[in-house]
């Protein structure tokens, strides 16, 4: 497999992992308007119990890591345990927002949940290792028999199979009926609430089936690239998904996958790229800034966002309502 | 279930202060089946917030509600909503991103796409409650005369066809008794009258209404009996026609 073509294989997996968690905080955000800042924890919660099952226990592992757990179940167990975990921990961080109607103050206290929950894991190093993390050894391989080329397109495959599941149930949450409700909690909660609609237990039931498609994320994730630690899940990741969102169009979720591969791929990893070119690299080393281009990527997100919310807040792609005649019909 | 002969709605010495405003300062009065009792005062006098308690929006400071007969006191909107008692806002509140006929579809009690079963089951399992749905949507937009506008993002609606979208909404939610705060606000003269003639012909099929309304001709065709509030207070109680020659309600209009 040459550079060029696994290189290919990791921006698919990227993609396929980053289009779940996007169809995720679109459905919780752009559709219902949770304002889940601390969606990032999902992602995290998925990535460490899939760790933590397809472990064996740390003594057996050569006792170089810590953590809780260790079960050394299957691949398949273990993604299952990643998305049940990323959908408990969602509803968990949609409890925090409920006391509290008002979507500002729901934003500010999921963010909190999500700096504290990094905090705990970084200072609590029995429980998943710490700052260090956690790396899967060995690496998860789906077909044992195969050279690790085939390995890895098997891997895509496998990815792609999620995602398509996962945008079959995003779905069925996004149309019909129920997404008809959702989006009438997000524009007036009280007009919602006049009619007959539980607030609360639509909104967990989507913090439940958000976390879940989160989960699955994490869970792909840390499978494909072998290791997971509190980096890897700072609370400005979950920004890069909200550009994803508001970019791509809140509430819909074409838009939002548009969204994702122009943010999660054309941008960020594109930006990598910037470290060939020579003037960058002579602004940098005039600067004495060794990481601007790395930085240049939040730039541009942080600027794309706040250009789309000024002058297109509908986003690429807008919402679109299914149409029943005005006239006739 | 209580009684279906008392009252739909009792009100008793119910109490709500702001801070030490006292907008609603020990109210007490009925809504017979199958009537409209009008709730008129004084801009001031507390008749949204006596609404927005009586709904569960706000909770009590006192008193009591009964909905036919049963004490429901302080239970949350949306639960009243589910036992048929469904209020409209005085400032129009509709979905802005839906369109005008989702407004009126998503309203729609008991829908089997919104259940588990049929999130699992998808569109063959709530495919037919939907086609029945948008048939009786499509027909209350005809009688509202906004069947060209099915279509249209309700955020771009005018003020007046935000109200009529929201009365359709509360019909469509099939309600048993319906909270009303000033409906014919910014409707054209002749689509008010066409709201009276279907609030009579609602009332004759068994819907019960409080309505807060401005204009007291609209009240004295409407309403068999009527609630008079100034400054928290129930002043009077009557017909529209015996009230009108009271003293202290003409004071309190003058005043207020
Ligand atoms: N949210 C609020 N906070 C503080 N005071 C309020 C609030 N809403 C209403 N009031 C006060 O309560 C009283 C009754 O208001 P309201 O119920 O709106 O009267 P009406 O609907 O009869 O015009 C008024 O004095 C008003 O200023
Ligand atoms: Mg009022």
């Amino acid at each position: 497999m040459g550079a060029w073509e696994y290189y290919l294989v990791v921006l698919l997996v990227y993609l396929g992992t980053d289009l779940l968690a996007a169809w995720g905080l679109n459905l919780e955000f752009g559709v219902t308007g949770v304002a889940n800042l601390g969606y990032i924890v999902t992602i995290a919660a998925g990535a460490y119990a899939y760790v933590i099952c397809t472990l064996g226990s740390p003594a057996s592992a050569g006792g170089f890591q810590e953590y809780v757990g260790g079960f050394g179940l299957p691949f398949p167990v273990a993604l299952a345990a990643g998305i049940v975990a990323g959908s408990v921990v969602g509803v968990l961080i949609g409890v925090t927002g409920l006391k509290r109607l008002r979507q500002d103050y729901q934003a500010i206290a999921m963010l909190v949940v999500s700096l504290m929950a990094a905090t705990v894991v970084t200072a609590d190093t029995p429980f998943l290792n710490g700052n260090a993390g956690l790396v899967i050894l060995p690496q998860f391989a789906p077909l044992s028999d195969q050279d690790p080329e085939v390995q890895r397109w098997v891997y895509v495959g496998i990815v792609a199979a999620v995602c398509v599941l996962g945008y079959l149930v995003l779905r069925r949450f996004t149309t019909g009926p129920i997404g008809r409700t959702l989006r009438a909690v997000r524009d007036d909660e009280y007009a919602a609430a006049a009619i007959g609609k539980d607030i609360v237990v639509l909104r967990l039931v989507v913090q439940a089936a958000g976390g879940a498609l989160g989960g699955a994320s994490g869970a792909l994730l840390v499978a494909f690239i072998g290791g997971w630690s509190p980096g890897a899940w700072a609370y400005v990741e979950t920004l890069a998904l909200l550009t994803a969102v508001i970019v791509g169009g809140m509430g819909n979720d074409r838009g939002v996958s548009v969204g994702t591969f122009l943010i999660a791929i054309l941008i960020l990893q594109g930006v990598q790229f910037l470290n060939d070119v020579p003037a960058l690299k002579a602004i940098e080393g005039l600067l004495n800034r060794p990481a601007l281009t790395q930085d240049l990527g939040w730039i541009v997100l942080g600027t794309l966002t706040i250009l789309f919310i000024w002058f297109r807040p509908q986003g690429i792609l807008p919402e679109r309502r299914p149409k029943y005649g005005g006239i006739r019909g | 279930m209580g009684s279906s002969s008392g009252p739909i709605l009792e009100v008793r010495d119910l109490v709500k202060h702001y801070g030490g405003v006292r907008a609603v300062d020990g109210i007490s009065f009925a809504v017979e089946r199958g009537t409209i009792t009008g709730l008129i005062g004084p801009n001031g006098a507390g008749k949204s917030t006596a609404l927005n308690v009586i709904a569960g929006f706000l909770p009590p400071d006192g008193g009591r509600v009964l909905l036919d007969g049963e004490d429901v006191t302080g239970q949350p909107m949306h639960r009243l909503a589910r036992q048929g008692v469904v209020r409209t806002f005085q400032m129009a509140r509709v979905f802005g991103g839906l369109t005008t006929i989702e407004n009126l579809l998503v309203a729609a009690p008991a829908q089997l796409g919104e259940t588990a079963t049929g999130l699992i089951g998808g569109k063959r399992l709530w495919g037919g409650q939907e086609s029945e749905l948008i048939e009786r949507a499509k027909e209350m937009l005809t009688a509202f005369g906004m069947r060209d506008k099915a279509d249209e993002q309700a955020r771009n609606l005018s003020g007046g066809q935000k109200r009529a979208v929201e009365t359709m909404r509360a019909l469509m939610a099939r309600p048993k008794l319906l909270l009303l705060d000033e409906p014919m606000a910014g409707l054209s003269p002749s689509l008010s009258k066409q709201l009276e003639d279907l609030f009579l012909e609602l009332t004759h099929d068994g819907l019960s209404m409080l309505l807060v309304e401005h204009s007291l001709d609209t009240v004295e065709r409407l309403c068999t009996k009527v609630v008079v509030m100034a400054q928290g207070k129930v002043l009077a109680e009557g017909r529209m026609s015996e009230l009108r020659t009271r003293r202290e309600v003409q004071d309190a209009y003058v005043i207020g």
